[in-house]
């Protein structure tokens, strides 16, 4: 199509010119270049000449492949070296098959790494992009955004941002989309331009209708059509207007941000504060003078609230780079896994050096008649490098086929939060690094049997039996085999310890008990529910409902549910504070329930009585619950229950302790928390928790069933079992211990294969001296004995080695493990045993076969 | 290929003619062409490659690199000529050929249920 006149077909053309092997000035491709512009295209036209195009390359290319790798066509060294490897089919076998495995590991995990951690995010100049951390701290408002925005010298644009939802409602289903609430120079901030029409304006934050829609939201909902933008959409009953669309490619500050709206310029307009931001340095400022800065202006602003900051609010305060922030949590496992493989890889690599030397062993004899015929030492040195480059070519084809292969399956088992997942592919970074690593091994592997074949002099031929010879090889195999072992060690232990650290987590007291247990979040729309009144009717007819269903024990709702993201913090005042101290009173995680939401989630009440449906009512008195840890805090000197607590100035009674749970997290220990009745702070969306008896997968469809028929106009999250959440929380973790036991395993087979193969090699070699101990009358099994014993030496020397670097390198880990430390010592005694197991196992048939030993015979050989 | 009478095979002798039709300027181009206009035979290139290499594997021909035209975009030109080796070869063909073919007469010859006069 935009081929140039006279030009043959790009693909055939390619073909032809590698089949042509650019020999003799690419003369066969230059033929029929020639032939097809000056003959075929005038005279049979485009269409025809094409086909005569494709026709030769086609036909020619059986007898041009021959040619093309006809042994006539390579140097000398390389058809002897194709010829040695032809006739060892095993060994080429399992050395390529061992490269191909441990490049192949790494290709695949590289590829991840590097979409993941080492492409740099698109925006621009990333390195000045920063984050002030941690959230929590400075929780902005609208106008402290402002504020701060216009007070920090250091920072060329500051843009604060908010995670909201959008109820999209066009075209029937409604659904919610999760975006934020953006200042509106947040993409010009980040460099980031519209794919179609524009990002937002200064006007768009004057009013308070636009829209900017993700590319992946824009192709659902809208059906990829660009005449959306511009267009008013309908969103949550309110009417707001498409101003653009972004790019495929672009990455948004959380994950899963489909939609932004900015937020508008008036402070007033928008209620409440939870604001984050993002900054962009000027020019030469560094992250300290930034961060220096920063600790100045945000106490002056909280001052001016009345809030005095502590040193440890200062102190806890950091500018972070972005894309190092974004990635925060991906770069300690990947790191983890990134080491991991690349071990795996130096184990083959010295799996395969130990292959080649006892080929070398095999072949001595070979290279010293070489040598004696006027072979140079460079040139016996040359043939082996040789001999390792082919192996590591094919081995580099065996591993990107593995990773191809594997990369799919790998990246479906990947936390759907993964940063940047989606771009995870084979590019030409990961077939570079590849080939880099297949160097690495030809250099690694090839060198010691280069040295040693060139070392060989025609005397050898003489000697080759001496025993010089055989003591400097069985050192060679000494070193592999611990060295071998250590690696193994080091990988084996990583893998139990994820292993017992999973198990820690799983054993996590929760506090609540997710068995048997479905959630749901409905989303009653402000058009029809405006009002509390309006809401509460709602969530009481669900409530009914649900709990008129067959086997339903107890059904509730919370607004912030347990091990999913969302919080609400405020400040209290316990009864006995004097007003006076109250800038520096401590705060609590402040949850709303509806009904009967500790009976469905299980916390057991531990003192006072539960909310009842008479604290509901208007004039009832205003009550709380409280978490133990927030009894604890708030009154240190004995009973909560019937003690008060102030919370925005209005005074609630505490009527009961409830049972701490893991809130956001199963690591996270539980921190203070106070439970309002839901009559205190209604809340529009909240989880409902419904508990029954027996299979929770049913019970999650007829939840589904019931909240569509309550209100079929009110969209909801998808009833999950509570047990699936909790597992979701815990996938991660999961992965990575599957990983690093999936390498545990393979560096343990590796090491098998190592440890068996140098000890039949050495048993082979010394089946003469073994003879003679057995015609004078050594018993077999002592013999036997004696070999997996002297086999076992190289092993313990590695176990010691490894386990030590594996102690030394625990810092690495530690950031994954959890409820266990990196030295923690059944891990690694485990992780011995298992290793000195599997090495004995690996011994017992070499050894055996020693002991077999027909004295007679292997006498008689020599 | 195992051929040491020094005859050459039929498609070895039809591309060593096209090359010495060219009088030392034949190139893969000109002997493919050569080769299917006048024999009405569809070949290939490669085929025609492989052929060239083997004739000059044997001695038979020998060639050279040459520039080429503004068609080939930069690619050479390998010109072929016959070696006299090659004429010996075409000629000792052409001998043994003439030998079995002289004195018969295709539309004498009568095979099994083949045509007969």
């Amino acid at each position: 199509m935009s081929r140039p006149t006279g030009r043959p077909p790009t693909l055939a053309r390619a073909l032809a010119a590698w089949l042509d092997g650019g020999r003799l000035g690419g003369s066969l491709t230059g033929d029929l270049d020639e032939e097809y512009a000056d003959y075929q295209l005038p005279a049979r036209g485009r269409r025809a000449a094409d086909a005569w195009y494709w026709r030769q390359v086609l036909g020619s290319l059986p007898r041009l492949l021959r040619r093309r790798l006809s042994p006539s066509h390579l140097s000398g060294d390389v058809r002897f070296a194709l010829r040695v490897l032809r006739r060892r089919p095993g060994y080429t076998a399992a050395t390529v098959l061992t490269l191909g495995l441990g490049l192949g590991v790494n290709a695949t995990l590289f590829a991840v790494v590097h979409a993941v951690l080492v492409r740099p995010l698109p925006y621009a100049e990333v390195e000045q992009l920063v984050r002030p951390v941690p959230d929590e701290l400075f929780f902005l408002d609208a106008r402290e955004a402002q504020d701060l925005a216009a007070r920090m010298t250091t920072f060329e644009s500051f843009a604060a941002w908010g995670r909201t939802l959008f109820l999209f409602t066009n075209g029937g289903e409604a659904e919610e989309v999760r975006g934020a609430r953006v200042s509106w120079n947040h993409f010009d901030m980040l460099g980031v331009e519209a794919a179609i029409g524009r990002t937002f304006v200064r006007d768009d934050a004057e009013g308070d209708d636009a829209i900017v829609l993700g590319h992946a939201l824009w192709v659902r909902r809208f059906g990829a059509d660009p005449a959306v933008v511009g267009r008013a959409i309908d969103l949550s009953g309110r009417s707001v207007r498409v101003v653009g669309v972004l790019a495929e490619d672009h990455v948004p500050i959380e994950y899963d941000w489909e939609a932004w709206r900015p937020i508008p310029l008036d402070p007033e307009a928008i209620a409440g504060s939870g604001l984050a931001a993002n900054a962009r340095l000027r020019d030469g400022v560094t992250l300290e003078q930034a961060r220096d800065e920063f600790r100045r202006v945000i106490p002056e602003i909280w001052a001016e609230d009345g809030y005095v900051a502590s040193d440890e609010d200062r102190a806890a305060i950091q500018i972070a780079r972005l894309d190092v922030w974004l990635m925060g949590d991906a770069r300690t496992p990947l790191t983890v896994l990134m080491v991991a493989v690349g071990l795996l890889f130096l184990l083959a690599c010295v799996n395969v050096s130990s292959l080649m030397i006892a080929q070398g062993g095999r072949r001595a004899d070979e290279f010293a008649v070489r040598a004696a015929l006027g072979g140079s030492r460079g040139r016996v040195g040359r043939q082996v490098l040789i001999e390792a480059a082919l192996l590591g070519g094919l081995g580099v084809a065996v591993a990107l086929g593995l990773a191809s292969v594997s990369l799919g399956t790998f990246t479906a088992l990947l936390p759907v939060d993964l940063p940047r997942a989606g771009g995870i592919a084979i590019g030409p970074e990961v077939v570079a690094f590849t080939v880099l690593g297949a160097l690495l091994a030809v250099l690694l592997t090839g060198t010691a049997p280069a040295l040693r074949a060139a070392a060989g002099a025609p005397a050898r031929l003489v000697s080759a039996r001496s025993g010089a010879r055989g003591r400097e090889r069985t050192r060679a195999r000494f070193v592999l085999v611990a060295t071998e072992m250590a690696m193994a060690v080091v990988l084996v232990v990583g893998a139990s310890l994820t292993l017992r650290s999973l198990a820690a987590l799983r054993a996590v007291d929760l506090g609540f008990d997710p068995a048997g247990v479905v959630t749901v979040r409905p989303s009653p729309p402000s058009g029809v529910y405006p009002e509390n009144e309006q809401l509460t009717d709602y969530y009481a007819r669900l409530s009914e409902r649900l709990e008129a269903l067959p086997g339903v024990e107890a059904v509730g709702g919370i607004q912030f549910l347990p091990m999913t993201p969302g919080g609400w913090w405020s400040r209290y005042v316990p009864e006995g504070w004097s007003a006076g101290e109250e800038e520096n009173h401590p705060s609590t995680a402040v949850r709303v329930v509806w009904g009967d939401y500790f009976e469905a989630m299980g916390i057991p009440l531990v003192a006072g009585r539960g909310f009842e449906r008479t604290d509901e009512t208007e004039d009832a008195e205003r009550v709380v619950l409280l978490n133990e840890a927030l009894a604890r805090d708030a009154f240190p000197d004995g009973e909560a229950v019937g003690r008060s607590v102030v919370l925005s100035e209005v005074t609630f009674r505490v009527v009961g302790v409830v049972a701490d749970v893991r809130q956001s997290d199963v690591r996270e220990a539980s921190h203070p928390e106070l439970y309002l009745p839901f009559s205190a702070n209604p809340w529009r969306r909240m989880h409902m928790v419904v508990r029954g008896e027996g299979e929770s997968a049913g019970l999650a469809a007829t939840v589904g069933e019931v909240v569509r028929e309550v209100d079929p106009g009110v969209s909801m999250t998808e009833p999950r079992p509570m047990a699936a959440i909790v597992a979701g929380t815990l996938s991660d973790a999961e992965l990575l211990t599957t990983l690093l036991t999936l390498f545990g395993l393979t560096a343990l087979a590796l090491g098998a294969v190592g440890v068996h193969g140098v000890t039949a090699q050495a048993v082979s070699e010394q089946r003469r001296e073994i003879g003679i101990r057995l015609a004078l009358g050594a018993a077999r099994e002592e013999v036997t004995r004696g070999t997996v014993l002297r086999g076992l030496r190289p092993v313990v020397v590695g176990l010691i080695i490894g386990v030590g670097t594996a102690l030394f390198a625990g810092r690495l880990i530690e950031g994954v493990l959890f409820g266990i430390p990196s030295s923690d010592p059944a891990a690694i005694a485990g992780a011995s045993v298992v290793l000195v197991l599997v090495a004995v196992t690996a011994l017992v048939v070499p050894a055996v076969h020693a002991g077999r030993t027909d004295p007679v015979r292997s006498l008689r050989e020599e | 290929m195992g051929r040491d009478d020094g005859l050459l095979g039929a498609f070895e002798e039809l591309v060593l003619l096209a090359v010495a039709r060219g009088q030392g300027d034949a190139y893969g181009m000109t002997v493919r062409r050569e080769i299917e206009e006048r024999s009405g035979r569809s070949v290939t290139i490669g085929a025609v490659y492989a052929t060239l290499d083997r004739l000059e594997g044997k001695g038979f021909v020998t060639s050279r690199i040459g520039s080429g035209g503004e068609s080939r975009r930069g690619r050479a030109r390998r010109h072929f000529r016959i070696l006299d080796a090659g004429i010996e070869a075409l000629e000792a063909t052409r001998g043994a050929r003439d030998g079995l073919w002289d004195g018969l007469d295709l539309d004498r010859i009568t095979t099994e249920g083949g045509r007969a006069s």
